[in-house]
């Protein structure tokens, strides 16, 4: 069970933290960059969306990991719920991108989506998550469920890490960072990692108060599925 | 509205606008002229012909202005967020009301 009293403190910190961090996210100055211009300070909304999906992928392989040895109820539920918000910050991610793109690749033309290596691969993991659910939703029996989809689980995290990282970089994309990690290289300027990295920070605890919401929720509805049950045996 | 009371309406729109000095053109240049800057409709009727306000902005109005209207985003982004926080907090508290009957039961 979730210790409501620390949740609570988590919670309000991240609320306090992420309100300092959008409110800088504005006001700090930043460099005069041609064809960025203030579109620059995407970098503090949109590169957090993708760090908070590789770490909820981080919490949700790990619960699944967990369920195949100890398979239990709680942990394939987790697995499910962080995956969930990996999801839709996953969709957060590539929707903003899509908006970025347009004003600066693709300013003066009527292009939005171009099939740049970067967007490309990244609608793929999309997809690859997607899947996960479309399989969770075709078993009736919840043992065989959460064992098939936790074996899904692992081969969908194994996949993250070719379709972000390595096969962007193999290919000419529009998106920094193919000739390394756009954001720990010296493009980045000092100011704004002042912001950029408590962005990152702030994002992961936003993931975590989604995350736990859902969990509790899984949990209130298999306790009273569970009661029903028993009342009508 | 007749087509003369329609177009007195266009003139009395263009003299205001001809009196006000342009910001935009540059000295000996000659400022658009007509509705080509898209503020004159025919819908316009009722705020084209009210004065069009010269007060010096001040207080949050000026702050909202200021960096390109930057701040006037921060403001609208700052009130989805708290929107937004205010929702995962009552959820929080329908849950803590949940689990606590859930546990009586």
């Amino acid at each position: 069970m979730i210790s409501t009293r620390r949740y609570r403190l988590i919670r309000n910190s991240v609320f306090v933290w992420m309100t300092v961090v959008i409110t800088a996210g504005f006001l700090m100055s930043i460099p005069k960059i041609d064809i960025l211009e203030h579109t620059a300070r995407n970098l503090y909304f949109h590169v957090p969306m993708w760090f908070t999906m590789m770490a909820a992928a981080i919490v949700s392989v790990f619960h699944s990991i967990r369920h195949l040895r100890k398979r239990d109820i709680e942990s394939d539920l987790r697995a499910a719920e962080a995956a969930r918000v990996a999801l839709l910050f996953g969709f957060m991610g590539i929707t903003t991108g899509v908006v970025w793109a347009k004003v600066t690749w693709y300013q003066g033309t009527s292009v939005w989506w171009n099939f740049d290596p970067r967007q490309t691969s990244v609608a793929i993991e999309l997809m690859v998550y997607s899947a996960y659910f479309v399989l969770r939703s075709s078993f009736e029996d919840s043992e065989l469920r959460g064992r098939i989809s936790a074996a899904y689980n692992v081969f969908a995290f194994t996949t993250m890490p070719f379709l972000l990282y390595v096969l962007p970089r193999q290919l000419d994309s529009l998106h920094p960072g193919a000739e390394g990690n756009p954001a720990f290289s010296e493009i980045t300027d000092p100011r704004m990692r002042l912001v950029f990295y408590p962005a990152i920070i702030g994002f992961m605890g936003l993931f975590w108060i989604l995350y736990t919401q859902r969990v509790r929720y899984r949990l209130l509805k298999n306790s009273v599925e569970n009661r029903y049950l028993n009342d009508n045996s | 509205m007749t087509t003369a009371e329609f177009a007195s309406a266009i003139t009395i729109v263009q003299d205001a606008q001809d009196a006000r000095p342009s910001q935009d053109a540059e000295p000996g240049q000659e400022a658009p002229s007509g509705n080509s800057d898209g503020i004159v409709t025919p819908y316009d009727s009722v705020w084209a012909n009210s004065n069009v306000p010269t007060q010096q902005p001040s207080g949050l109005e000026a702050a909202l202005l200021k960096e390109d209207k930057l701040y006037t985003v921060l403001a609208v982004v700052l009130i989805i967020w708290f929107g937004i926080l205010f929702f995962i907090a009552r959820t929080d508290r329908k849950l803590d009301a949940l689990e606590n009957q859930e546990r009586q039961a």
